[in-house]
């Protein structure tokens, strides 16, 4: 069993922003902000902060049974944006002002549709993610930001100048790099953080103006760093990868068999802030690189393309970055948790596990459903995994 | 299928035909997978793709395309589709992902496992030995997603190509947006063409490419006119049918013959329409059948008419669209053409799919064709088509009192197919079919 916490501090005020994760954005809703919802790591965040918008990342709540949704959205779609417009329909988001997505997936375009047709929302935006990397696709993408960002000042009936543009850069990046500081404190061992700590991080942050949440973040770097209630000792320092692990409580359960996830290829995770935005003389560029060519996420394909190199080499490139997380942060097992019918990931599974296992790192495959069952089913799989590896 | 026999299974498994035109695909597709077989021997180019590929630029430089899009079926007909999904899904491939594409991998990894040999028990002779992998990212994930998998088997060139489908809400008569997507397109395309040069080794002859794309654009146009013929009453071309038909499209377009066969198609079904032909003595029932179809039990069709005289029209390929017109075709700029043509009209990478318009129109084909009621299969592993509960509102929202029915099922793995229950469903649907009739008959 994990350590009983402490309670008080910062990381308190994470967790409660986390499980009441509207709270705030309400709060400075009624003191007139405008809040705009979004999803994904693709979304180029700093746009949305220079037109004065708190972002607000939208998740779902595997804690609340769909009720709504069903009557709208078929049984194959990803059950995390099923419950995602479930939270819609039972009036969860009507702080929002708008919302806007990127090219993630099918399921995310079934929303799109469904959700305009339906609820007809003041905004909305798609924005087109290119799959591939070639030089077109980068001139593409920037051009769509630039669309993207003219869609946004037709709605705010103000201009976005490079300016904001530069200044919002600045903060994303200190956010960035705050949340970097955070998980340098989960390298040793015993790491300063539960995996479950970070993630209500993560989930508090996703909700806050980035300048406030950036002042929280401070703040909670300096209180772990002086901690003395930390984890102890665990018997597996695990990776956990895949979309939208956004409620703590899988990683609780695996605190709880003595493991503890000191780092992630996940969306709510290092995807959406491993890598900075590039301060370039056209804005835009720097994010287009980074959106677009930084986040690692399978949606997009790298790699061995017209004959260029091996599959070893396509193998290293698409998931090398993992291998080097679990190096940087001694990992000793893989957590592959996969939401059901996320085809995205569900077809890179055989490539990861396989490269991974290659690289000495036994592989847990897990599937979730977005349910609370689902985590709870897992107990006794995960258990017999940190046995395995410890 | 759960509860029948192997032989009962086998005799559902094909259809009886009621047309000519249907009946001339099955000689089509021997010739199709024996010309993949012997690809090699008389030096001829393969590429495994999926259906949307830039049919003009294949046939400009001679490249058969080998589509999972068509093998998934071709294997669920034949009852062999489980084999290969399972074969994948011990590779550790979800059963979630789409039933063609997991037979694609099943097939590679046989393949493989062979030393690069087509499995000699693979329908035709499988799937041949491919020069290339071409994907391209509109409709649906698994059409470039599918590629990258593939590598762990197939040690082939593989090219993927962006190609975006237009979203929900931009404004189509936006000149610079349509501007950003056609230039996007023509740049993707001509990195394809490239690729081509390079695994071929020849140089794209762009009056080919003209011809090409005007058959295309011509197969077009004679397609959708014989598929709108299926207004008429009685309908002429039921889905039995209809299912087959667009196979020489997929797999001979750009080329003669192919507009030749579209001809055919179109006076005979003309045809029928004219002189009240009908595949049932009497038409009771009118259905619409939307997207996917149960590939291993095209007898179900049959089973409708002689059990309800209820008629299918299915619209999974086709039949909604608008297509382009020769006169957009510039013959001096082939590629640009193409590029154009791929945002003009309804049906195109305009409004395919992404947008609630296209739903409108498939409200309205359920007027346009009459139907007294509308069926679809909800596909747990075809996440392109996971909006069948949104395609169920539009309907509601804009026709009277057409029933509608969702059924579980899949397009190629029987193992979640039940034949009792999806019996009885239709069979208790038909009697609402029924009720809603009257009623509107009664006014």
């Amino acid at each position: 069993m994990s350590k009983e916490r402490q309670t008080g501090g910062l990381l308190e005020v994470a967790k409660g922003l986390a499980e009441n994760r509207g709270r705030r954005a309400k709060e400075l809703k009624s003191e007139g902000r405008k809040v705009m919802g979004y999803f994904c790591s693709h979304m180029p965040l700093e746009i949305l902060t220079a037109a004065d918008f708190i972002p607000y990342r939208i998740q779902g709540n595997m804690e609340e049974p769909v009720t709504e949704a069903d009557v709208y959205l078929d049984p194959g779609i990803c059950p995390y944006l099923k419950s995602c417009y479930d939270m819609v329909l039972k009036g969860r988001y009507d702080f929002l002002d708008g919302w806007v997505t990127p090219d993630s997936c099918d399921s995310r375009i079934c929303l799109y549709k469904v959700w305009r047709y339906n609820l007809k929302p003041a905004y909305t935006y798609w924005l087109n993610v290119p799959s591939f990397l070639d030089e077109e696709c980068f001139s593409f993408f920037k051009e769509e930001l630039a669309f993207f960002k003219k869609s946004i000042e037709g709605f705010t009936q103000s201009k976005i100048s490079d300016g904001k543009l530069y200044e919002a850069i600045d903060l994303h990046n200190e956010q960035r790099a705050l949340l970097r500081e955070l998980y340098q404190l989960r390298k040793p061992e015993p790491p300063l953080l539960y995996g479950s700590e970070v993630l209500q991080v993560l989930l508090a942050v996703t909700s806050l103006p980035v300048k406030e949440a950036n002042q929280l973040l401070k703040g909670i770097v300096a209180e772990v760093r002086e901690r003395q209630d930390g984890p102890e000792r665990s018997r597996g320092r695990l990776l956990i990868y895949g979309p939208e692990i956004d409620n703590p409580a899988l990683l609780k359960v695996i605190e709880d068999c003595g493991g503890n996830v000191v780092i992630d290829d996940a969306c709510v995770g290092t995807r959406f802030f491993w890598h900075d935005v590039e301060k370039t003389d056209d804005p835009l560029d720097g994010l287009t690189n980074r959106y677009l060519g930084k986040n690692m996420c399978p949606r997009t394909i790298r790699g061995k393309m017209e004959g260029r190199s091996t599959y070893e080499a396509d193998l290293e490139e698409r998931f090398g970055h993992i291998r080097g997380f679990a190096q940087d942060y001694d990992v000793n097992g893989v957590i592959l948790h996969i939401m059901k019918f996320c085809d995205l990931h569900e077809y890179d599974v055989p490539d990861l596990r396989g490269y991974l296992e290659k690289k000495g790192l036994p592989v847990l495959h897990i599937e979730s459903d977005y349910t609370m069952a689902a985590v709870m089913g897992l107990r006794t799989r995960i258990e017999a995994f940190i046995e395995m590896i410890s | 299928m759960t509860g029948d026999t192997k032989e009962q299974a086998k005799e559902k498994a094909g259809a009886a035909k009621a047309t000519n035109i249907a009946r001339e695909v099955g000689p089509i597709r021997r010739a199709y997978y024996q010309r993949i077989r012997e690809a090699k021997d008389r030096g001829e180019f393969t590429a495994w793709s999926m259906i949307g590929q830039p049919d003009a630029i294949f046939a400009a430089f001679d490249v058969i395309p080998v589509l999972a899009e068509n093998y998934g079926p071709v294997c669920a007909a034949k009852l062999v589709g489980d084999r290969y999904c399972e074969i994948a899904e011990a590779e550790g491939f979800s059963a979630d992902i789409c039933s063609y594409l997991r037979t694609g991998l099943g097939i590679a990894k046989l393949q493989h496992d062979l030393g690069g040999e087509p499995p000699d028990e693979a329908p035709y002779g499988g799937m041949g030995k491919p020069d290339m992998l071409i994907g391209f990212h509109s409709f649906c994930d698994g059409r470039y997603k599918w590629m990258q998998q593939l590598a762990r088997y197939l040690d082939v060139p593989y090219f993927g190509y962006d190609l975006k489908d237009w979203p929900d809400g931009w404004d189509v008569n936006d000149p610079d947006l349509k501007r950003h997507m056609v230039n996007h397109a023509y740049e993707q395309l001509k990195r394809l063409v490239a690729f081509m040069e390079k695994v071929t080794g020849k140089r794209l002859d762009k009056y080919r490419l003209s011809e090409a794309l005007r058959c295309t654009v011509k197969t077009s146009e004679l397609y959708r006119k014989t598929m709108a013929l299926r207004a008429a009453h009685p309908c002429p071309l039921p889905a039995q049918d209809s299912a087959a038909l667009p196979f020489p499209m997929f797999v001979i377009n750009g080329y003669p013959e192919c507009v030749d066969f579209y001809q055919r198609a179109y006076d005979e079904i003309k045809y029928r329409a004219e002189n009240k032909i009908s595949s049932v003595p009497e038409e009771k029932y009118r259905l619409i059948w939307y997207w996917l179809i149960p590939w291993f039990y095209l007898g179900l069709y049959n089973w409708l008419e002689e059990t309800f005289g209820a008629v299918t029209i299915g619209t999974g390929y086709g039949g909604a669209e608008i297509p382009p017109s020769e006169d957009m075709i510039d013959y001096d700029f082939p590629l640009e053409s193409m590029a154009r043509i791929m945002y003009e009209g309804f049906g195109s990478h305009q409004t395919i799919r992404r947008t609630s318009a296209y739903y409108l129109r498939q409200a309205e084909l359920a007027k346009v064709y009459d139907v007294d009621g509308a069926v679809c299969m909800l596909v747990a592993s075809c996440r392109g088509t996971t909006d069948i509960y949104h395609a169920w509102h539009v309907l509601k929202d804009n026709t009277e009192d057409i029933p509608a029915l969702a059924m579980e099922a899949d397009m190629v793995d029987t193992r979640t197919y039940s034949d009792v229950m999806v019996k009885q469903r239709l069979a208790a649907f038909i009697e609402t079919v029924d009720a809603a009739k009257r009623k509107r008959q009664k006014g």
